[in-house]
């Protein structure tokens, strides 16, 4: 069933002001119809207007044809999966996580981590989508809702994840995660965090 | 659950944040996230061989562009915000599909049109034989020994017109 988690400030770019927000665990039926109704449209849009996946990339509709309904359905059932959503009004992000992952870099090798299996914002709030993006903030307040729930886990804030191209640096240079490299059979970057990256992540400096 | 984070950091972090789309998932080139894409215009579907000839062009393009700007592929891969690997691995082995992320990031950092490159990678499905011809023609007429001559950069600055030029047709 969906809980409130907490509320949170998104920073709301037109006003230059933060609004409250709310982080939930497990979607609901809002989500999947805001999802269906708000996001799908214009990612749908955007991806009939570029003519290649170079531009497709840049324009960040890489997850035009994520199944988010389908996969939340299955997360619900399932032990080992979480989804969360920040409302602000409308879904301003969601997340998929997996509780079943395992540590590959030597410092934490073999131990339970939570992999981020999906993390996406609002096509509105995306700058590389939209001229003008609503809200900033909805990305990391999902990477810190995953640190908490590894930390609740057990799992001391290990977490892994296979990121989108155009969001490594801010994994490699703002968050300071550790990128393993290109995960070839997945064409993607791998990053994972350490117990110590997860304090520093969090820490008020 | 709790969520371990105040919304005083959450400020702090925020107001200090580039403006950088943060997420995580499949990209569209990777398992299951497909995506129809507007149509391309095009002459001939690339084949294997036709697809690793262009990639061995692409090589050849993007180290002479490097050498022509004086860039180490560390610093080009910074100054482009791609990967270093990858970009190596695009210079060097026609075996491998670039992302396209990094064949867009080099298209606007060289100023060389995207259509022209994505071709060029084999990341389409269809190909400009003229394109093909002349990409063809060279690498087969490049060398990458010592410094760049002006017969080079001549070379260089012709192959880049042609790529303009059929990007345009």
């Amino acid at each position: 069933m969906k809980e409130l988690l907490g509320q949170v400030d998104l920073y709301n770019r037109e006003s230059a002001s933060y609004d409250k927000a709310e982080v939930y665990q497990e979607l609901d039926q809002k989500n999947f119809d805001d999802f269906d109704q708000l996001w799908q449209p214009m990612l749908a849009k955007r991806g009939a207007e570029v003519h290649s996946l170079a531009e497709a990339a840049n324009a960040n509709v890489q997850d035009a044809r994520w199944d988010w309904v389908g996969k939340a359905k299955v997360a619900a059932m399932m032990m080992g999966q979480e989804t969360f959503a920040v409302e602000c009004g409308e879904t301003q992000g969601l997340m998929l996580v997996n509780l079943n992952g395992f540590g590959q870099i030597e410092v934490q090798k073999g131990r339970e981590l939570i992999y981020i299996e999906l993390l996406a914002t609002a096509p509105w709030n995306r700058h590389k989508l939209v001229a003008s993006p609503r809200y900033k903030g909805v990305g990391r307040i999902l990477i810190a809702t995953a640190i908490s729930l590894s930390i609740d886990s057990g799992f001391h804030g290990r977490l892994g994840l296979h990121s989108l191209p155009q969001s490594e640096s801010w994994y490699r240079n703002e968050a300071k995660f550790t990128d393993l490299g290109l995960d070839a059979p997945k064409r993607m970057h791998y990053f994972e965090v350490t117990v110590d990256q997860a304090k520093a992540f969090l820490e008020d400096k | 659950m709790k969520l371990h984070f105040t919304n005083g950091w959450l400020q702090q972090k925020i107001s200090a944040d580039p403006d950088v789309d943060i997420e995580a998932g499949p990209a569209i080139d990777g398992d299951g996230g497909h995506l129809e894409l507007a149509n391309v215009d095009n002459a001939a579907p690339a084949e294997s061989r036709t697809r690793v000839q262009f990639r061995i062009g692409l090589g050849v393009l993007v180290r002479k562009l490097r050498r022509r700007d004086g860039l180490s592929v560390a610093e080009l891969a910074r100054r482009a915000d791609v990967s270093e690997e990858e970009l190596r691995q695009v210079e060097h082995n026609p075996n491998y599909t670039a992302r396209p992320h990094l064949i867009h990031q080099l298209s606007n950092y060289f100023s060389v049109p995207l259509v022209a490159l994505s071709q060029m990678a084999g990341t389409t499905d269809q190909i400009d034989r003229v394109l093909f011809n002349e990409t063809v023609r060279y690498a087969a007429y490049s060398d990458d020994l010592g410094t760049m001559s002006n017969e080079e950069r001549r070379a260089l600055d012709a192959f880049v017109a042609t790529l303009v030029d059929r990007a345009k047709a």
